[in-house]
């Protein structure tokens, strides 16, 4: 597929106008927090937008909102009380991010809410920005450039001294109150909408290399928003082509826009860096490629019988039902909200019959928002990995497939495997187990005594204390969010991790999710 | 005809320290008036509450007649106000002589408005008064500790004040610096009319420019030197 094409899908046509609007006001906000160090706000409101999702979730309002909510209080908030209290911004924004943090994780494990379910609902990606999450970063790109615009004579002032800004008789609090509701509100916008990655990307790094090269704070603004524009368009361009993760590939445009400043800052004259990146030959030859690769991406095929499966989980269990071409989004054992789309994932959606996914995954109803194949059918799976309730998923997918038949035949397979097995495990059912929550499942199906079960997050004494008091002689831990290694080496007992997504080890089908659990626990003893 | 600064049984709090304990000073139109005392003493302290940006604990303090314990919002008056800090250049991003000079002028101009062609005319006046007009495209970065000095004195005059406030504006400097920006600033007093009021630790460095000086000792204040 060509570049041109691919702007015809409107999860491409989002991302080029989130970078125009954001690549452009987005920076100047960074110019902000490098000239009044304000680092630890940016990461303040990250934990804020946190605790409002998990206020939220706890008191079921919808968790962006919350989120938004509670960063756009905060940041009117900040100003004031770091004002009254004669601690400087950064100092108070420390405080907000550890009470925060902490008030977060009373309230996930109060209502049981899972860290990552939170992560996952509070952090975006520029591939998937529905059309209201574009409203919003169009809105404060908009309040940014006109405040700047119209009020640079006094912002220059305070970023150049607050005290004189003051003495000269602007109203100096007023005009700093309102950076840090700007400054606030943008991270919480970019960080739901672009990703926590990109935050950087947008925010400081190309508010660095202006500052680097410029002799005035007109060019910083200038060159910010010039550095936030290319390197956000060239990345955007740059993952498509060769189809590597988007927000990634913007930091690394960012980051070598930052060296050449560098590189200008330290003398080296513009005739020495053109005869080094632009010299004649280099530069027809950069050209060849680049128009090579524009013309020949090619996205996977687009077979109607396609499946897309949003973990290598639900993959499995597509597979098992029958699905001849899967194609899964999130393929690795990864925590979601730290997986990068790449463009390719988004054409994954384009020409498949059916998405299969288990609920949590919050990217998959935002893909499907924004992907250009509306007649795509949903298919929300429970993916309890009992062997009852993964016969049960894959008889559902099927029936919606058509392949009830090879659904059958692979029932039969699993079946037997499970029972085969469960003849090598047998010594050891019965075994005092505490079982992570996850874990639960597997634990069953082994035979294992549950004498306690441990939820994901972090443990508190009491239930450690409880958990080595029932004199445990196993401790089940879950692969991709272990935490209860300490309460094994405590009781000292044995410890195991199991899985339940497939991709561990070669490990691809249920049938080797089974088998790999199994030797763990065979190997433990 | 009334006082420039007027300040009477002045008292200020630091948190829990009491940095002034009874401080009064007076000082009419067109007075040149030096404050000394050592480190600590509470000069800057001093001079932040005749300039509006803190609030004393007790006393009275009137500037050009008005009362600042009857306003909340004290901009109108920092307006008439020119203050030069102890450290000249702060700033964090580059920035060219004229512009930073032209700054003295904000809140004169007033929000959303742009300087116009008589406001930076007023910036170069100041510039050449001091005698950095030569400068007026150069960054600030670029020039000598002495030189920051004087733009820093020059913004304060384009603000076109009726009172200039100066902390220490000599303390980073050489000695053939501070005679310099001494004479500059005694030369404007009397050419512009304008009520000095100058800190400084060491008497023997402003006596001769003064009509009066006080010391600051203890949290008070002593009138220890009258030119009548």
């Amino acid at each position: 597929m060509s570049w041109t094409e691919a702007l015809s899908f409107p999860f491409m046509r989002h991302a080029i106008l989130a970078v125009l609007f954001a690549g452009i006001a987005f920076p100047m906000i960074g110019v902000f927090i490098i000239s009044l160090h304000l680092i630890p706000l940016r990461f303040a409101m990250m934990h804020i937008a946190l605790l409002g999702g998990a206020i939220g979730l706890f008191l079921r309002v919808d968790p962006i909102l919350s989120g938004m909510l509670l960063c756009a209080f905060s940041s009117f908030a900040l100003g004031p009380i770091s004002e009254k209290t004669k601690l400087g911004v950064g100092t108070i924004s420390g405080y907000f991010m550890t009470l925060t943090l902490a008030l977060a994780f009373i309230l996930f494990y109060k209502a049981d809410i899972h860290v990552l379910q939170a992560f996952n609902i509070l952090w975006g990606n520029i591939l998937s920005l529905t059309s209201l999450d574009l409203v919003f970063v169009m809105m404060i790109s908009l309040i940014i450039l006109s405040v700047i615009i119209l009020f640079f004579k006094e912002i220059q002032a305070i970023l150049y001294d607050r005290e004189i800004a003051l003495s000269a008789g602007i109203p100096e609090k007023m005009f700093y109150f309102l950076i840090i509701v700007m400054l606030g509100l943008t991270i919480a916008v970019s960080m739901r909408v672009i990703g926590a990655l990109l935050v950087d990307a947008f925010i400081l790094l190309p508010a660095m290399g202006a500052t680097l090269i410029s002799r005035s704070l007109k060019q910083i603004f200038f060159f910010s928003s010039l550095f936030g524009l290319i390197s956000g368009m060239i990345g955007l361009y740059l993952s498509f082509v060769f189809d590597i993760p988007t927000s990634s590939t913007i930091i690394i445009v960012a980051s070598l826009i930052i060296a050449v400043c560098f590189l200008i800052q330290r003398r080296l004259t513009m005739q020495k860096l053109k005869s080094v990146f632009i010299g004649k030959r280099t530069s027809v030859l950069i050209f060849l490629i680049g128009w090579i690769l524009f013309l020949n991406f090619s996205s996977s095929a687009s077979a109607q019988e396609a499946v897309v499966a949003s973990t290598s989980l639900s993959g499995a269990i597509a597979k098992a039902a029958g699905a001849k071409e899967v194609r899964i989004i999130s393929s690795e054992l990864r925590h979601p909200p730290e997986y990068d789309l790449k463009p390719s994932d988004l054409l994954k959606f384009e020409g498949a019959k059916v998405v299969i996914y288990g609920g949590y995954e919050r990217m998959v109803s935002k893909l499907l928002e924004t992907s250009k194949n509306k007649n795509i059918l949903a298919i929300q799976i429970d993916t309890d990995t009992s062997p009852e309730n993964l016969i049960a998923q894959a008889r559902k997918i099927s029936k919606v497939l058509g392949t009830e038949k090879e659904e059958q035949i692979w029932e039969k397979k699993f079946l037997e495997k499970l029972k085969e097995l469960q003849k090598k495990i047998r010594p050891y059912s019965g075994k005092r187990a505490i079982v992570h929550r996850f874990a639960q499942p597997f634990a069953q199906w082994a035979g294992l005594e549950v004498v306690q079960i441990v939820s994901p997050g972090e443990l508190t004494p009491k239930v450690i204390g409880d958990a080595v008091g029932r004199n445990p002689e196993l401790v089940v831990d879950i692969y991709h969010v272990p935490v209860a290694q300490v309460i094994a080496e405590n009781a000292r007992c044995k410890y195991i991790q199991i899985i339940n997504f497939p991709g561990v080890d070669h490990t691809r089908s249920l049938e080797d999710i089974f088998e790999y659990n199994v030797t763990r626990l065979i190997k433990a003893y | 005809m009334h006082h420039s600064i007027e300040l009477t049984e002045l008292h200020v709090k630091l948190g829990n320290v009491s940095v002034l304990q009874g401080v009064n000073i007076e000082a009419k139109p067109y007075e040149f008036i030096s404050i000394i005392g050592a480190n600590g003493a509470g000069k800057t302290t001093l001079l932040k509450v005749v300039n509006g940006t803190l609030k004393p604990s007790e006393g009275k303090v009137r500037v050009l007649g008005h009362d600042l314990s009857q306003y909340r919002d004290l901009n109108f008056i920092r307006k008439d106000i020119g203050v030069v800090p102890q450290k000249s250049n702060s700033s964090r991003f580059p920035i060219r002589v004229d512009e930073a000079v032209l700054m003295g002028r904000y809140g004169k101009i007033g929000l959303i408005r742009k300087p116009n062609e008589s406001d930076w005319d007023k910036a170069h006046e100041a510039m050449e008064a001091v005698g950095i007009g030569r400068f007026a495209m150069k960054l600030v970065d670029e020039l000598s500790g002495g030189e920051q000095q004087k733009v820093a004195v020059a913004r304060a005059l384009a603000q076109e004040p009726l009172i200039l406030l100066l902390d220490e504006p000599t303390t980073y400097l050489d000695s053939s610096s501070h005679c310099e920006i001494m004479e500059a600033i005694h030369a404007i007093h009397h050419q512009r009319g304008l009520t000095t009021l100058l800190v400084s630790h060491d008497s023997r460095l402003v006596d001769q420019y003064s009509n009066k000086t006080y010391l600051l000792e203890g949290g008070k204040s002593h009138l220890i030197r009258s030119m009548g």
